[in-house]
């Protein structure tokens, strides 16, 4: 799980351009949008991509989104339960 | 003033504007599903027929342009004024976007045997192009610098379209259902249209025409694909142009049947007291039409209404939105009192922020014409040229150096692209969507950043300051960066963060929510940098009466190693 969760904030880190950030500076139980990282829809669109191509699960509606995408450790628990690669 | 003196629709579902009328009467339409471009998902889609030869983005502006042309002599200075979201940049024998206008002009040229000069430019200002053209090209006649023009919309459809609205998930996999409570999403179409605007004198003769009335473009500042909560700038598009319609027996929305456009509409429209008013929406027919939306729409309008009817909102069952708003969900008859007059508002709304409303008023027999007619002119405040200032401030930044005002700006030694983050870094620091954006946009972004910087301590220019680009190569390093995501096979992952850039009227949207301007905003493809089109581009956005200020100027990216932008900002005297 804690190779998961660094795995995970360098590749958010990379799909969403958080170029002023390291991996040390994500709290992986911080929100990822509103305070937190402060993302954005897009960004959102951006994470589900990240399942897909990274970890082969497709389809997730951003309404399943918001429970999934809650923090970095929300989505590593997701994904962990869900992956196909 | 300004009337329509001919029009075509050239769509799935018909060659002429009558063909289109009588399908959208009698309820047809082309949105089917298809399985096509290696595209892992079907998609519901308004298409051309797929045969062997697809027509280019130019054939289909050129044949829509002559059957227009066909029953119209134009003669004296005629503006060319083309709009779409992608022109021809995708697909086999793509050219940089501002090209296609030099290409189409030579095209019809000989079928303009009496006219004196032709000016060619295109509009690329998301999905609301197509108004963004007639409200642009209203203006040019209005302000005497043409007689004619033809104002022309296409966009054809293509995996990279396709792909890029999947991974938005803004594709609904049914056809379409504006303002329905179960409305899923939109569908793409494909489309050409055309209407040809001529400059009139008042003592012309006005009957049976219709004329265009100013019409108005507002961003909403707050956020680059997301229509904002309040409909702040579509509201304020619309009250604009309602100041210049009597009473509109309809309005024309832009519906695509995505949750958030339909809200944010309704929610305008409440807001600006229109709630009574009866609202159509014509996606169901045609899809969306994208740069062809705005001008397809208003002409089938039209039509519609001088025939006596408004058209029903296919796919319409139940009111999803949170306000109350008669959406028209069958044929709706005028009366014959409302046949001989009508009226009404075409609205759009699109990514980069941008909103725009635009009103058409149709005078009927000679009898009461000229009542009408000064009736109109009362209600228009706007005319004749603005006396601009010479530009107060300037930039210029090129991969070797930033000019600002005149003098050169330490860099530290940075070039190239990374020169963009070095800037970013030294004189903003505080803005991380930056390291987000494309080329195009960082480019903007940091001029415009310089210029205010400069500037000072302005006032709140709101509605007041116009941000007006022009470029050749529009947005061709994020096309680029999309098209690496859309590779066939197992590379297949269209990024919707790359796709977004993928419109070069995005890189106004950026600036507009950094420094929270609601006035006009507006991206133009030049076939190269003309700055006598350029000035009197920026001339006709001042004869919108809210702006009073405008940063402009010439911004180009065709490779990460070869940008420039030129900007201004001017003021009116």
């Amino acid at each position: 799980m804690t190779e998961l969760l660094e795995t995970l904030k360098q590749q958010v880190i990379d799909a969403l351009n958080l170029e002023d950030l390291t991996p040390e500076d994500i709290d992986v139980d911080a929100p990822l949008f509103g305070e937190g990282l402060g993302l954005d829809s897009i960004d959102a669109l951006e994470l589900i991509m990240i399942l897909e191509k990274e970890y082969g699960i497709k389809h997730q509606s951003p309404a399943q989104g918001k429970e999934i995408f809650k923090s970095i450790r929300t989505m590593a628990e997701f994904i962990q339960a869900n992956r196909t690669k | 003033m300004v009337k329509i003196i001919a029009d075509n629709i050239l769509s799935p579902l018909g060659e002429t504007t009558r063909d289109n009328l009588l399908a959208v009467r009698d309820g047809r339409s082309r949105l089917q599903t298809h399985r096509l471009w290696q595209i892992p998902d079907p998609f519901v889609a308004s298409l051309f027929d797929q045969g062997q030869e697809r027509p280019t983005y130019e054939m289909l502006v050129l044949s829509s342009i002559l059957r227009c042309l066909d029953g119209c002599t134009l003669s004296g200075r005629v503006a060319l004024v083309l709009s779409s979201t992608k022109g021809h940049t995708i697909g086999p024998d793509a050219h940089p976007f501002g090209e296609s206008a030099r290409r189409i002009e030579r095209l019809i040229r000989p079928f303009l045997p009496k006219v004196e000069s032709l000016t060619s430019l295109t509009v690329s200002n998301a999905c609301v192009s197509g108004l963004s053209a007639l409200i642009v090209a209203r203006r040019l006649l209005e302000m005497g610098a043409y007689d004619y023009a033809i104002v022309a919309g296409c966009d054809v459809q293509s995996r990279f379209i396709v792909a890029g609205f999947q991974s938005f998930m803004a594709m609904s996999p049914e056809p379409c259902r504006p303002f329905d409570e179960d409305r899923c999403g939109l569908n793409l179409g494909e489309a050409s249209a055309t209407i040809i605007f001529k400059r009139c004198s008042d003592d012309e003769d006005f009957s049976r025409q219709w004329v265009a009335l100013p019409g108005y473009m507002r961003n909403d500042a707050y956020h680059i694909s997301t229509p904002s909560r309040t409909a702040e700038g579509s509201y304020l598009a619309l009250t604009a142009a309602l100041g210049h319609v009597a009473s509109p027996l309809c309005i024309s929305a832009h519906g695509t049947a995505t949750l958030y456009n339909d809200e944010m509409e309704a929610s305008a429209i409440h807001r600006a007291s229109m709630g009574e008013v009866p609202v159509t929406a014509l996606k169901g027919y045609f899809g969306h039409t994208m740069g062809a939306a705005g001008i397809l729409e208003s002409i089938l309008t039209m039509h519609a209404l001088q025939e006596g009817w408004i058209p029903a909102t296919l796919g319409f069952n139940a009111l999803g939105t949170s306000r109350p708003l008669h959406v028209v969900n069958r044929l709706q008859p005028l009366s014959t009192q409302q046949k001989q007059h009508p009226s009404f508002i075409k609205m759009m709304s699109g990514f980069g922020g941008c909103n725009t409303a635009m009103g058409f008023e149709y005078l009927g027999d000679t009898k009461g014409c000229e009542e009408i007619l000064g009736d109109i002119k009362g209600r228009m405040c706007s005319g004749g040229e603005a006396k601009l200032m010479e530009p107060a401030l300037s930039v210029r930044i090129t991969p070797e150096g930033v000019t600002l005002c005149g003098e050169a700006l330490p860099v530290d030694g940075a070039k190239g692209k990374s020169m963009l983050t070095a800037l970013y870094r030294k004189y903003v620091g505080d803005y991380p969507k930056f390291y987000k954006m494309d080329l195009l946009s960082r480019l903007g972004f940091i001029a415009a950043e310089l210029l205010f910087k400069k500037e000072g301590a302005h006032a709140a220019f709101d509605q007041s300051r116009a941000v007006l680009l022009f470029g050749q190569s529009a947005s061709c390093v994020a096309d680029r960066s999309f098209e690496a995501t859309i590779q066939p096979g197992d590379n297949y992952f269209p990024s919707p963060a790359d796709f977004v850039y993928t419109l070069p009227n995005i890189v106004l949207g950026e600036i507009a929510i950094r420094h929270q301007l609601h006035g006009e905003t507006c991206y133009f493809a030049l076939s190269e940098r003309d700055d006598a089109l350029i000035r009197q581009l920026v001339s006709q956005a001042f004869l919108d009466p809210a702006t009073t200020s405008a940063l402009y100027g010439w911004i180009d990216a065709p490779d990460d190693d070869h940008f420039v932008a030129e900007l201004y900002i001017l003021n009116i005297l």
